[in-house]
């Protein structure tokens, strides 16, 4: 993964202004898997999420951006290859 | 190269064990934080397992720690206590030595060497502008603090480092203590003594105080000169009997509402001046970071609502994916991605999408029901 990437979806999580709990329930309502500790780790970058995973947190983030007007910036496993 | 390397260039970390009758060092170089402390915390755990009587752990090169590293401290305290060895610290830096002192491990461990040492925390006063940041340095480690799971006492704990960095980064201010609105009053959730949090018992007690206004209303308050101070005459003599000459308490503030305050005492200043002011904005912008991230704010109530509801949700979505999984023949992850790129292209939210779907692949009203009046 490409060093820009790193923190990327910590840095759109703070943009959304979402704390890691609300991220987490976001998350967890769109059907993910796994617990708020690895989602945490995701957005540090401290762990690698499957692609699936990392899909998941990026809808949960553009839902969030979409409330707020945005149009889904944050871009899907497909996207980035 | 692994993932993670790839994503996190490795530190500069180094663990070094020397055995020397009874004693064994174990020397740590670098930073110990979310990321190494699992390797400081084998080795330190595998080290007192075999029984020395002394473990010398040397800090001299240690040149960042945070939450994490005090926990392998103290475990490994415990450890070889139970044994009936003893911790050693050598060589800690001042800001280690200080969080020590602050967490209260200084009376669980012993401390070898000079605490003053060559390290630095880089910290240069910036200039006075109308909004003044952190020092870099400064707010690097204090977001690097919060990188630990939330959970209450972690929070706490990562409170009251934030606090002794709040002390050291406001020079004037020689106690600091951070209360919240917990179940509608106001609670003092980590000091650095305890002079500190009787104060604050004092503001609440008379319901009177710098800090009780600055997490009601969202500003910043401080004293001048204590003596002369007319505002909140129920609490400033208790201040002045304990020695306090100035007060400064800052708000903390999650999503829009104010959620307490981070307080600062000094003894020996007449009155904190305008850079303090900006400096302690700066430290509870960061400490409001801290406290939003681990989701305080929210009541439990609010919590358990959105867990019913998110649980709801789920299902559905669940459902929808055997849906399409049925219908389209494809597994459930490409079922999710189609849910998910329809959800993107019409700009309606995923769990709308999903609703409607199994809405529509409900069985319908069949011939057989008979409309009245036939």
């Amino acid at each position: 993964m490409p060093e820009r990437t790193r923190y990327s979806l910590d840095r759109s999580r703070q943009r959304a202004g979402l704390s890691h709990g609300e991220l987490f329930l976001r998350y967890f309502e769109l059907g993910g898997m796994s617990n708020a500790l690895q989602v945490e780790a995701f957005c540090y970058g401290a762990q690698v999420p499957t692609d699936h995973d990392h899909d998941v947190v990026a809808h949960a983030l553009n839902e969030r951006f979409t409330e707020l007007g945005n149009n889904h910036p944050v871009p899907y496993s497909e996207d980035r290859y | 190269m692994t993932p993670l390397e790839a994503l996190w260039p490795a530190q500069e970390f180094e663990v070094a064990v020397r055995f020397g009758g009874e004693e064994v060092v174990v020397a740590a170089t670098g930073e110990v934080d979310l990321l190494t402390a699992p390797h400081l915390s084998v080795v330190v755990t595998a080290v007192a397992a075999r029984g020395p009587a002394v473990v010398i752990l040397d800090l001299g090169a240690v040149t960042f720690m945070d939450a994490a590293g005090l926990r392998i401290i103290a475990r490994g305290a415990e450890q070889l206590t139970r044994r009936g060895g003893r911790l050693v610290l050598r060589a800690p830096s001042r800001l280690v030595g200080r969080l020590l002192e602050i967490t209260g491990l200084e009376a669980v461990v012993e401390i070898e060497g000079p605490l003053e040492s060559s390290h630095h925390l880089g910290i240069r006063p910036p200039p006075t502008t109308a909004v003044a940041p952190l020092p870099p340095g400064l707010a690097h480690h204090l977001r690097r603090v919060t990188a630990v799971p939330a959970g209450h006492d972690v929070i706490d704990g990562a409170l009251r480092l934030m606090l002794a960095m709040a002390c050291l980064v406001v020079e004037r201010a020689d106690g600091a203590s951070v209360s919240l609105n917990r179940r509608g009053r106001l609670t003092t959730v980590a000091a650095t003594d305890p002079t500190v949090s009787s104060m604050d018992d004092d503001q609440y007690a008379v319901g009177e105080g710098p800090c009780v206004d600055a997490s009601k209303t969202g500003r910043q308050f401080h004293s001048g000169p204590l003596q002369q101070e007319t505002r909140w005459p129920g609490f400033v003599p208790n201040a002045l009997d304990l020695g306090i000459k100035a007060i400064l308490s800052t708000p903390l503030v999650t999503g829009d509402r104010p959620v307490g305050a981070i307080n600062m005492y000094s003894r020996t200043a007449p009155a904190f001046d305008a850079r303090d002011l900006d400096l302690a904005e700066g430290v509870a912008a960061e400490v409001s970071r801290l406290l939003t991230h681990g989701g305080v704010g929210v009541s439990d109530d609010d919590v358990g609502e959105r867990l019913d509801e998110a649980l709801r949700t789920r299902d559905v979505i669940a459902q929808a994916q055997g849906i399409l999984m049925e219908r389209e023949r494809v597994s459930a992850h490409q079922a999710y991605a189609s849910l998910r790129r329809s959800s993107v292209h019409q700009n309606r939210t995923f769990a709308e999408l999903a609703a409607e779907l199994v809405a529509s692949a409900a069985p319908r009203a069949g011939p057989e029901t008979v409309s009245p009046g036939a």
